[in-house]
């Protein structure tokens, strides 16, 4: 039985190697209230997808198991490891990061601290 | 390449195999089966397979919607249009944007005649699948030896 689940996890980690890790695209627009992240997933499901930010170290990783149907007469897609991960600054609010995956979009949302955000200052008259 | 037509007695042969080797010469200039027949620049990436009883064609079509598409058939071709409605982003700076706005148009030719009332597309998580049913006479048959 173990030696069974040995060889499971084996077959699990081949697979993984097997993947090609491609870097998916991406858009980073930024406002006074904070980031906003777009990439282009396609074929990859929510549970699939794993984000981790970490002092400041965004990073993504989305997975997409792909099987032919048939004889192929043309192969410009299959399985794949997408993986990225970038920078932001300190100032961004890690606890109110918020992800959503739509049509194979992930478009992530990642506000910036109230502190850091600008602030319009009222100049008082007399 | 040189003829020799005294070789054999039938003197047309040499044109005859002049001539296929001139189609064999044409042949590798036309689209092949189910590949591209039109190159966009860089644009989404298809599948296609021949299940012997229909055509699957799959495209990594992320963001876009049963609207921003277009599918035309014909008994042996299909063609896919479509674009991608570029985000409006109003008072946001730009860092990066490498997404693009994924306007193309792929035309795929088919061996076997494709039967026009049994097309199904779906558009799921950003990936589009047709699958178009061959006519009865495109399809392969299974023919059964019968033993004396």
């Amino acid at each position: 039985m173990a030696e069974n689940q040995a060889v499971q996890a084996k077959n699990q980690a081949t697979e993984l190697r097997e993947l090609p890790t491609v870097a998916c695209e991406v858009d980073i627009f930024e406002s006074g209230d904070g980031y906003l992240l777009r990439a282009d997933l396609p074929g990859v499901a929510r549970n699939d997808v794993d984000i981790q930010f970490e002092r400041g170290e965004l990073t993504l990783k989305a997975r997409r198991e792909y099987q032919v149907t048939g004889e192929p007469l043309a192969s410009e897609f299959g399985g794949v490891l997408y993986k990225r991960s970038f920078r932001f600054p300190e100032s961004v609010d890690a606890g109110q990061i918020h992800a959503e995956l739509k049509a194979g979009v992930l478009t992530l949302t990642l506000p910036k601290s109230p502190e850091v955000r600008p602030r319009k200052i009222a100049i008082q008259g007399r | 390449m040189m003829l020799r037509l005294h070789s054999n007695s039938d003197p047309w042969r040499e044109f005859r195999t002049l001539q296929h080797q001139m189609d064999e010469v044409f042949r590798g200039l036309l689209p092949e089966v189910g590949r591209r027949v039109t190159y966009p620049n860089n644009g989404p990436a298809f599948n296609v397979a021949d299940t012997g009883a229909s055509y699957v064609i799959e495209a990594e079509l992320p963001g876009l919607s049963e609207g921003d598409l277009a599918i035309e058939a014909t008994v042996n071709s299909l063609t896919i249009k479509g674009a991608r409605k570029p985000d409006a982003h109003e008072g946001y700076a730009v860092h990066r944007r490498e997404r693009g706005n994924l306007a193309f148009a792929r035309s795929f030719g088919f061996e076997g005649r494709l039967d026009l009332e049994n097309v199904k597309a779906t558009l799921n998580d950003g990936v589009l699948r047709l699958e178009v049913t061959k006519q009865p006479e495109a399809q392969p048959r299974q023919i059964s030896i019968k033993s004396a």
